[in-house]
């Protein structure tokens, strides 16, 4: 993708861990570490995410709840103005609880040709939709009643170019749903940003794929993946993409042709963070797995932290037709799924930049002190 | 609202204590009075409940300054009911305004009527006699009463046991809440109660044979004095189409501790999984207005509608115990929110 035009509205860099810095260097240790064990799932990944757009500012907003505030064309000039990130207590919406909408405009001049790109929407208690354009992009929790909230959760969610009006008005809208205390968008970062890292891939995968859970007990899926006709956006976590408190054992796959400029030879495919336990086919044949030795280097536990990347033997690709890239993840517990990229088709040697690139993962809060006091 | 986990001696004192806070904390904050009820009431000893109605004629009745008690004043060493009423003009343009009625501290018990209709009770009267000489009365008064040409006749039925009785001291006034939400549909008044569970659903209760309990109001002062734990409110309202097409909102007041709302059968808010660790973790839920949307299809335009609330208390006082209830459309019920961070601001 190096040497196309891009459109860059700021030029900020954003590692997750950077962010971690800053926190451990407040002045309140103790703080600093109750914050860090909160949250210490979702943010101790050091993807190179790059902004594209900053969302954080004003947004409109209203307290009450109706799906047509979802569309591009409704008119909310007479909406109240509220910076975003800040609960709406702090912005003077003081005990309410309930739904609120918020509402943000984007207004593009030309093609975007970015990518998979993402919308971070920062930390939200305790329930929310996000949509784009009057879609359904991201989901995470589960809307009253009774909800279950989500007010931990860092959210990612797709960003799809093909739901973009590259030439006028965009409209990001999110339906959120709080029960008590604090509510709305209450911590950032916010904005619309890519993985810088994806660049190094040959072909990318990212995008919907099929995907099938296998579970005992009966599991209704969110409206999220019933609208994208039983996809999922690869990667990000299926909590966030219709699967709210979803544990057990799911099946991704996608089909993709090999494009002739691609040398089979030394030839790897990687699919970035996964949640926990993944056990990877093409065609039918078992390419990999984090169980196995090689990949997981002794570590018994956190396969979360691990970046997979897997040889694929020479004979197993197609060039006359689809291939079919199967995944399948047990999650034993908190959040699941292939939830971090890139993902895609990778030369040996771009995947040792990669695993260059990406600073080690630490595996435990402990080993990450240690990993910052040290290096 | 007071959580109560240790025991023996701690205990006992810390659930007195509780209690008389409860009795301090269990108001709304911004009220304001509009009109002093100080000085003369007519009075009279005996007990008929017609002289509650707003037409009774009390001209022959003696005078009582208010407060004081009545043996000061003429009627020493009776003990046993008396009423007392007065007239109250109303101030214009407050007519939209949700109005309570303080009373000070009444020795023993005391039921009080606004225009022929009861609003609240404090204390249990005989046979099953329990004093609340040491409560502070503020009764919210429900929207539905209508104020006869701005007026509100006061009748206040009150027994006493034995030593002082009547209005003893306190503020003896009306007021507003500022801050209250005007709805649309006013739900306050009479819901039927009982202690215990419930499934929610109608069909499956025979509420109709249930006791009566004012809403909103404390349990504790409606004759549940010391219930802690779960209970069951409802209530039914009949729509003649007013509100079709309008999304809704349903205001339920300040609850202490939990609630879970059904309406129609299905169920449409509550302020947490409904369970004595939510209550103790929220402890100031009960100071919480409900507001509660209402999902689209579920309210019965034309006709009646049935609703179900379950509370449970988690010590202290328990119940619908104030504030608007009753159904507002959303339009208005933002426009509530958004008048209030402006005056904030």
């Amino acid at each position: 993708m190096s040497g196309r035009e891009r459109v860059f509205f700021d030029d900020q860099n954003i590692r997750m861990t950077t962010v971690i810095a800053n926190i451990l260097s407040l002045r309140n240790f103790r703080l600093s570490l109750v914050f860090l064990i909160a949250f210490s799932i979702p943010v101790l990944h050091a993807e190179s995410l790059k902004k594209i757009i900053d969302l954080e500012g004003d947004w409109k907003f209203t307290v009450g709840d109706d799906p047509a505030w979802a569309e591009v064309d409704y008119n909310d000039s007479d909406w109240d103005i509220v910076s975003v990130p800040g609960s709406w207590e702090s912005e003077g919406f003081a005990d309410y609880n309930g739904f609120a909408w918020y509402r943000k405009g984007i207004h593009l001049n030309k093609d975007i040709e970015i990518e998979n790109m993402f919308l971070v929407m920062g930390y939200i208690d305790d329930v929310d939709e996000v949509y784009l354009n009057g879609h359904l992009i991201g989901a995470t929790g589960t809307m009253p009643t009774p909800m279950t909230t989500a007010h931990r959760f860092y959210r990612k969610y797709p960003f799809p170019v093909e739901l973009l009006n590259t030439n006028g008005k965009n409209v990001i809208a999110i339906r959120v749903f709080d029960e008590y205390g604090e509510g709305g968008i209450y911590a950032g970062p916010v904005g619309v940003f890519y993985d810088e890292d994806q660049e190094l891939l040959s072909l990318n995968l990212a995008g919907y794929w099929d995907f099938e859970i296998i579970s005992k007990e009966e599991y209704t899926a969110g409206q999220l993946y019933n609208q994208n006709n039983g996809k999922i956006y690869v990667p990000g976590y299926w909590e966030s993409l219709g699967f709210h408190g979803f544990d057990g054992i799911a099946v991704y796959s996608t089909t993709f042709s090999l494009p002739s400029t691609i040398d089979e030879q030394d030839l790897m495919i990687v699919l970035g963070y996964i949640d926990d336990i993944d056990n990877v086919f093409i065609n039918g044949v078992a390419i990999g797995s984090v169980e196995n030795p090689e990949t997981n280097k002794g570590r018994d536990e956190h396969f979360d932290v691990i970046l997979r990347g897997y040889k694929i033997p020479p004979g197993t690709l197609k060039h006359t037709r689809n291939n079919i890239l199967e995944v399948r993840v047990i999650d034993t517990g908190g959040l699941g799924g292939i939830y971090e990229g890139p993902v895609g088709l990778i030369t040996e040697k771009e995947f040792e930049t990669l695993n260059r690139i990406q600073e080690p993962k630490p595996s435990s809060f402990w080993e990450f002190i240690y990993y910052k006091i040290f290096n | 609202m007071h959580k109560i986990k240790d025991l023996g001696m701690v205990r006992m004192v810390i659930f007195t204590m509780s209690l008389l806070l409860a009795f301090q904390d269990a108001m709304p904050q911004d009220l304001e009075n509009v009109v002093d009820l100080r000085g003369s009431w007519k009075f009279s000893i005996g007990d008929n409940i017609e002289w509650s109605q707003p037409d009774y004629d009390d001209n022959h009745w003696e005078t009582i300054k208010v407060p004081g008690s009545w043996e000061g004043q003429g009627f020493y060493g009776y003990d046993g009911y008396v009423w007392y009423r007065t007239t109250a003009l109303l101030p214009s343009g407050l007519e939209q305004a949700t109005y309570y009625l303080k009373l000070g501290y009444i020795d023993d018990v005391d039921e009080v009527f606004v225009n022929g209709y009861k609003i609240g009770q404090t204390g249990q009267f005989p046979p099953d006699y329990s004093t609340a000489y040491n409560a502070h009365r503020v009764y919210p008064v429900p929207h539905k009463i209508d104020f006869y040409d701005g007026k509100m006749i006061i009748a206040v039925r009150v027994f006493d046991e034995g030593g002082e009785g009547g209005f003893i001291h306190g503020d003896i006034s009306i007021a507003i809440d500022r801050s209250s939400i005007n709805t649309d549909l006013n739900l306050q008044g009479e819901w039927k109660f009982k202690t215990g569970i419930c499934s929610g659903i109608p069909d499956e209760m025979d509420y109709q044979d249930w006791d009566e309990i004012i809403v909103p109001g404390t349990w504790e002062d409606q004759g549940y004095k010391h219930y802690d734990g779960k209970a069951c409110y409802v209530t039914e309202f009949e729509l003649e189409g007013q509100f079709e097409g309008d999304r809704m909102v349903l205001i339920l007041g300040r609850i202490d501790d939990l609630d879970m709302v059904y309406l129609n059968g299905i169920l449409i808010g509550q302020s947490g999984e409904f369970s004595e660790v939510t209550a103790y973790d929220r402890s100031d839920i009960y100071k919480t207005i409900r507001g509660y949307y209402i999902p689209p299809g579920i309210l019965n335009d034309e006709g009646k509608n049935v609703m179900v609330v379950k509370v449970l208390d988690n010590g202290g006082l328990g119940g619908i115990w104030d504030g608007s209830v009753g159904l507002i459309k959303q339009d208005n019920y933002i426009q509530y929110w958004r008048n209030k961070r402006k005056s904030m601001r």
